[in-house]
């Protein structure tokens, strides 16, 4: 019995660790963000109170930002502003950057989370494809993964309209937001329209939903989406040539049942450690493709924060991206190790 | 191996189009800025092959002029930060245990940015255009550098080579140059190659923003903003050649990129092939003649 326990510390003991380095990490990234934002050449605040204002107004909008004080204290001062979420206020129109993202948060999540869908679901069955059948099959989806990988998704974004959209085939509706102008939002309980589409009961407010996200989330689910295929096709090669795999089949599995029901499970798993990876060209994707779309979600803010040279907004929004990389990447190690037992063996 | 030499043949063959029309790019960046409104959203024709957009500018000249611009941002950012990135994994491999720790955390902590989002930090603290964009994006490169070739120098220290040279008492610095730096070759090549792609892309992304190249450049990036104003109405030529030209040439660095550690590898089976063949070693003859 003594030696669980043991090992449970040992875990215990790896996992704080592990949190120790991901904290550090987090710490001197908030570093990085903070000099790059000290490194503006400009005055931030003679930025918000214009070309025009009086030497008396910009020393108060100096001493609000606290712009006076010495760096570390600045420094400190930053860092217990982003942990509360008091993100400060947009230079150019004065609204409460915080507010602001959660406002426009459901947008984006709803079209990433679709977007992932897509990606994930597209990456499985192609790879799995691939990997099982081989041949010309595998070449094929090789070329497209690499072909997706180097797409600029801005530009997809361009020609899915222009070929699909309201210009062009007239299949799926143009550049016009989440929602046909005639048609109310669904009452809000997750923000998310497609799925208060369905709790309200409104299957026409989830169809149109829908159809307003197809376009931008294929967009921003073909990088994500041509990079897991290449991992989960890698995976699948790997696993199917593992010695387990013979034993299954010489036990009397059909070819299909050992390939999905042992070597895909296996080839899953590892994928997960891309989850930060995944997340990331999601964020960035959202930036690039949400302005074509006139989609209502924080990627449009951030674009438009930086054609109106507000840093605020931006600040924000990047040094929250790096967390929530961070935080997907641990989050996907700890699951990882949680479910791979193989692991917990290696490492010890 | 027949199959990854074909690729590279393919992306060899797609690159050399590009440094051709970013060759010829060189010679119409006059037309590529020249507005002539009387003939302005003309579609593709004998004229104007790839048509002109809302001033009346042509867009092949536009795009050839942005091939030739993402082709030399591209090289020189990856040349600059692969050199960066190169010089601090020397640091770390060979160098003290503690600048490695020091500078791997610090590494880590720039790329848990997504990079575009850095470059697009970076670039508007320095303040907009080409110049500073360029700048955004070495920042973000040098980690992606750094941090791979890293781990295969501190391999390297404990290959029998690298103690050999430390025994016959070589200098740590000319250990790096001359004997770790080839080490890494493949895999330095690899990531020159694959980075140009990322690099050509999150420039584009920026211009497409608003924070890289400045409208009247015929940026690509820059080139599909002013493509979208006229999607709706029908002008699809004016964002879609652009995009283009950056798909061909992101997707050729790939395929270059993906092609190179079989290709090299195939070289070398075949130059230790032919060295093992008809020459014998001189200097295992010379220790046969001396015993």
């Amino acid at each position: 019995m003594s030696r669980p326990t043991s090992s449970t510390s040992a875990a215990l003991k790896r996992g704080a660790g592990a949190l120790l380095g991901v904290l550090a990490t987090l710490l001197l990234a908030s570093v990085v963000s903070f000099v790059v934002l000290r490194a503006v050449p400009g005055d931030p605040a003679r930025l918000i109170v214009g070309p025009l204002a009086t030497p008396d107004v910009l020393a108060g909008v100096r001493t609000q930002l606290g712009l006076d004080d010495p760096l570390w204290l600045q420094y400190l001062h930053y860092l217990r502003d982003f942990a509360t979420l008091q993100w400060g206020y947009s230079y150019s129109n004065g609204a409460d950057v915080t507010a602001v993202i959660a406002a426009r948060l459901p947008a984006t999540l709803e079209l990433a989370l679709w977007a992932f869908l897509f990606a994930v679901v597209g990456a499985v069955v192609v790879a799995t494809l691939a990997s099982y059948r081989g041949g010309a099959l595998a070449g094929v989806a090789k070329v497209v993964s690499l072909v997706g990988l180097g797409t600029p998704q801005f530009w997809v974004a361009l020609v899915l309209v222009l070929v699909l959209g309201s210009s062009g085939l007239g299949v799926l509706p143009g550049p016009s937001g989440r929602l046909t102008s005639f048609l109310e939002p669904p009452p809000h309980v997750t923000g998310l329209y497609t799925v208060d589409g369905l709790l309200a009961g409104q299957p026409i407010v989830f169809s149109d939903a829908l159809a307003h996200l197809a376009l931008p989330a294929i967009s921003l689910a073909l990088i994500p989406g041509a990079f897991l295929t290449r991992l989960l096709t890698a995976n699948q090669a790997d696993v199917a040539r593992a010695p387990f795999v013979t034993v299954v089949r010489s036990k009397g599995v059909s070819r299909w049942a050992a390939h999905r029901r042992h070597v895909l499970h296996n080839a899953l798993l590892p994928s997960l450690a891309s989850a930060g990876l995944v997340l990331a060209s999601l964020i960035t994707g959202s930036v690039l493709v949400e302005s074509v779309f006139n989609w209502p979600g924080i990627g449009q803010v951030l674009v438009q924060g930086v054609q109106r040279q507000d840093f605020a907004v931006v600040q924000a929004f990047v040094l929250l991206s790096a967390v929530l990389y961070v935080a997907a990447n641990t989050a996907a190690d700890a699951v990882v190790a949680l479910v791979d037992p193989r692991l917990r063996v290696s490492t010890r | 191996m027949t199959a990854s030499r074909a690729q590279a043949g393919v992306a060899a063959g797609l690159l050399a189009a590009l440094v051709v029309l970013a060759v010829v790019g060189l010679f119409l960046q006059d037309a590529a800025v020249k507005v002539d409104v009387a003939s302005a959203l003309q579609a593709p024709g004998a004229a104007h092959w790839f048509g002109t957009d809302a001033q009346g500018r042509d867009v092949f000249a536009r795009v050839a002029v942005g091939t030739s611009i993402a082709l030399a941002s591209g090289i020189a950012t990856v040349a600059v930060g692969g050199g960066l990135g190169l010089l601090i994994a020397l640091v770390c491999g060979l160098g003290p245990r503690w600048l490695d720790a020091v500078l791997v955390r610090l590494l880590d902590a720039v790329m848990a940015f997504p990079a575009l989002l850095l470059a697009l930090a970076v670039t508007m603290a320095f303040g907009t255009g080409l110049l500073t964009a360029l700048l955004g994006v070495v920042v973000t490169v040098v980690p992606v550098f750094a941090r791979t070739l890293r781990a295969e120098a501190r391999r390297a220290t404990s290959e029998p080579f690298v103690q050999a040279a430390r025994t016959i008492g070589l200098s740590t610095p000319h250990i790096a140059v001359r004997h770790v730096v080839p080490y890494l070759g493949t895999t330095l090549s690899v990531q020159l190659a694959a980075n140009v792609g990322n690099v050509v892309l999150v420039l584009s992304g920026l211009s497409f923003i608003g924070v890289g190249a400045q409208p009247p450049t015929p940026e690509w990036g820059a080139m599909i903003t002013e493509g979208l104003q006229n999607a709706l109405t029908g002008q699809w030529w004016i964002g879609v050649f652009p995009g283009l030209a950056l798909l061909l040439t992101v997707v050729a660095v790939n395929l270059l990129a993906d092609s190179i550690p079989a290709v090299r590898a195939a070289r070398r089976a075949r130059r230790t092939r032919r060295s093992r063949r008809p020459r014998p070693n001189p200097v295992a003859a010379a220790a046969v003649k001396e015993a």
